[in-house]
């Protein structure tokens, strides 16, 4: 007699050797997905959207090359703050900040410049050569007094102190945009030896 | 201690009564009634508006961001999506304009601002955010593979 | 100041008046929805001190639907200042006097309560029916989406798209219907 009938005598519902096992089901019925196979190459990018691209990059380089970009306005970050700005804003700067009246300065962490037709945005900031904001310090002032009075009720505890804050208003003299959106130079840096 | 004169010997009481109240009587010139004529109210009063003052300056940089917010869950909704995927979106994308920036984008430059939620629209759906999930992609954002 | 740079300055301010079908809402749902509108804070230039809000003309506030049994329970509480003078009117009864007072309150109650509100309320204009006056209904020019499409009730298909649907099963002819 085998083992197997034996068993099976024995232990009528124990089958140790044809343990059942959850298996993927193979078969698909005819309204279910297929399965892909494991690799497959999307095909997401063709020549349609790339001409789209191309176009739009050239239209924009034509209007920045022939200066018909119109109004522009720019996000710049200027100590630790944003500010959307355009030409011939003023801005205020709070607090201690070195420059002086008169200084020309060039705020090269431009995070977003728009324009009528196109807004190029940074990640996080434009690419210094590409985007820069020319501005002026026009006059360093303090701010009005600030009072701060701190008060305590019945614990007899009253401190006041008066502050003024450093107020730098800046000119916004242009907003440029230097050469061609879509090009990088191989070397930068080169217009900044120290 | 010797004192020549008699009149040193009288100790010095601070400033002047009339000038030590003129400085709170002036920060009180507005006050209607008692409040503006009786020292001992005015005093009370002028303290407690110099802690308001105080106070407040800390409290509306609560409520402004609180009005960009609220702005900017308005202009989020009108293209599809919520301030908070839209924050999250652009955060992954690298962009990093804050509350000020986005809420002045919305009301002045619509169509750049309508760009941005598009931009952090792709991206979520990208990364499969469940807030994003039943919104279509915008077909107007060429992204060659992922948005990195 | 340029003409056009003007009139866009007129027209972002100006009001915008919207129509919304309570037909089968919640109302207390729809309040949710319409204070935003009311109160302008589907703008991105609101601002609580200026006066974005809109109008909003409810329609059909007769065939709202509360949910569950709220119609039996939910009770309208309304006191005369006077001793005994409390009253308390159930929401089927509220909307047999009143088929407008329903949404009215659900608005009410939804919105902010500040010295605002009462005006806020002035901008909503809610009817019965679906017949609005002549100068009302031509300043409209918005729709707000509803908040669930109107179900069709079985009695309003007409009986012989009824009787053409397909049968899944037939009952046999011995079979008691009860």
């Amino acid at each position: 007699m085998t083992p197997i009938a034996i068993c099976k005598q024995y232990y009528p519902g124990l089958r140790l050797w044809e343990i059942p096992v959850a298996e993927y089901r193979t078969a698909k019925l005819p309204w279910m997905k297929k399965t892909p196979p494991y690799q497959t190459e999307v095909q997401e990018w063709d020549e349609e959207k790339d001409k789209i691209c191309a176009d739009v990059t050239n239209e924009i380089n034509n209007q920045i090359a022939m200066d018909k970009t119109g109004r522009m306005f720019a996000v710049v970050q200027v100590c630790g703050k944003q500010f959307k700005v355009t030409e011939n804003d003023i801005i205020i700067i709070e607090g201690f900040w070195p420059p002086n009246i008169g200084d020309h300065l060039k705020l090269e962490k431009v995070l977003l410049v728009g324009s009528t037709d196109f807004t190029l945005v940074g990640r996080p900031i434009l690419n210094r050569e590409l985007a820069s904001v020319d501005v002026t310090v026009i006059e360093k002032t303090l701010s009005h007094t600030k009072t701060r009075f701190r008060f305590r009720k019945r614990k007899q505890y009253r401190r006041i102190n008066f502050c003024r804050i450093q107020h730098t208003m800046l000119r916004i003299n242009c907003i440029n945009i230097n050469g061609n959106i879509d090009e990088k130079k191989e070397v930068e840096g080169l217009d900044r030896v120290y | 201690m010797v004192f020549l004169s008699l009149n040193l010997l009288v100790r010095a009481r601070g400033p002047d009564e009339f000038w030590r109240k003129r400085k709170i009587f002036k920060l009180a010139a507005h006050y209607i009634g008692r409040r503006k004529n009786c020292y001992s109210i005015t005093i009370r009063t002028v303290q407690r508006a110099l802690v308001y003052a105080t106070q407040g300056r800390h409290e509306k940089k609560e409520d402004i961001r609180e009005l960009r917010e609220q702005r900017l869950e308005a202009a989020t909704t009108q293209h599809g999506i919520n301030f908070r995927t839209l924050k999250e979106g652009l955060a992954r994308c690298n962009i990093l304009l804050n509350r000020k920036v986005l809420a002045d984008l919305s009301i002045w430059e619509p169509r750049s601002f309508k760009a941005l939620t598009d931009i952090a629209c792709t991206r979520a759906k990208q990364d499969h955010l469940k807030t994003v999930h039943n919104i279509e992609v915008p077909k107007n954002v060429f992204v060659r593979g992922l948005i990195k | 100041m340029s003409l056009a740079r003007r009139g866009q300055h007129w027209g972002t301010f100006a009001r915008i008046w919207h129509v919304y079908d309570a037909k089968w809402q919640d109302p207390y749902r729809s309040a949710k929805l319409l204070k935003d509108y009311l109160m302008g804070l589907y703008k991105p230039i609101y601002h609580p001190l200026n006066d974005c809000g809109d109008h909003v003309v409810v329609i059909n506030s007769k065939e709202i639907a509360l949910r569950g049994d709220e119609w039996r329970k939910r009770v309208y509480f309304h006191h005369t200042t006077y001793h005994g003078g409390a009253t308390w009117t159930l929401a089927w009864e509220l909307h047999n006097k009143d088929p407008t007072l329903i949404v009215e309150k659900a608005v009410y109650s939804a919105l902010p309560k500040n010295l605002q509100r009462r005006h806020t309320m002035q901008r909503l204009h809610i009817f019965p029916n679906n017949k609005i006056p002549k100068d009302i209904l031509e300043n409209i020019s918005n729709q707000i989406k509803q908040l669930r499409p109107v179900p069709v009730r079985l009695d309003h298909i007409p009986k012989e798209e009824v009787d053409n649907f397909p049968q899944l099963l037939k009952y046999p002819k011995d079979y008691v219907l009860r």
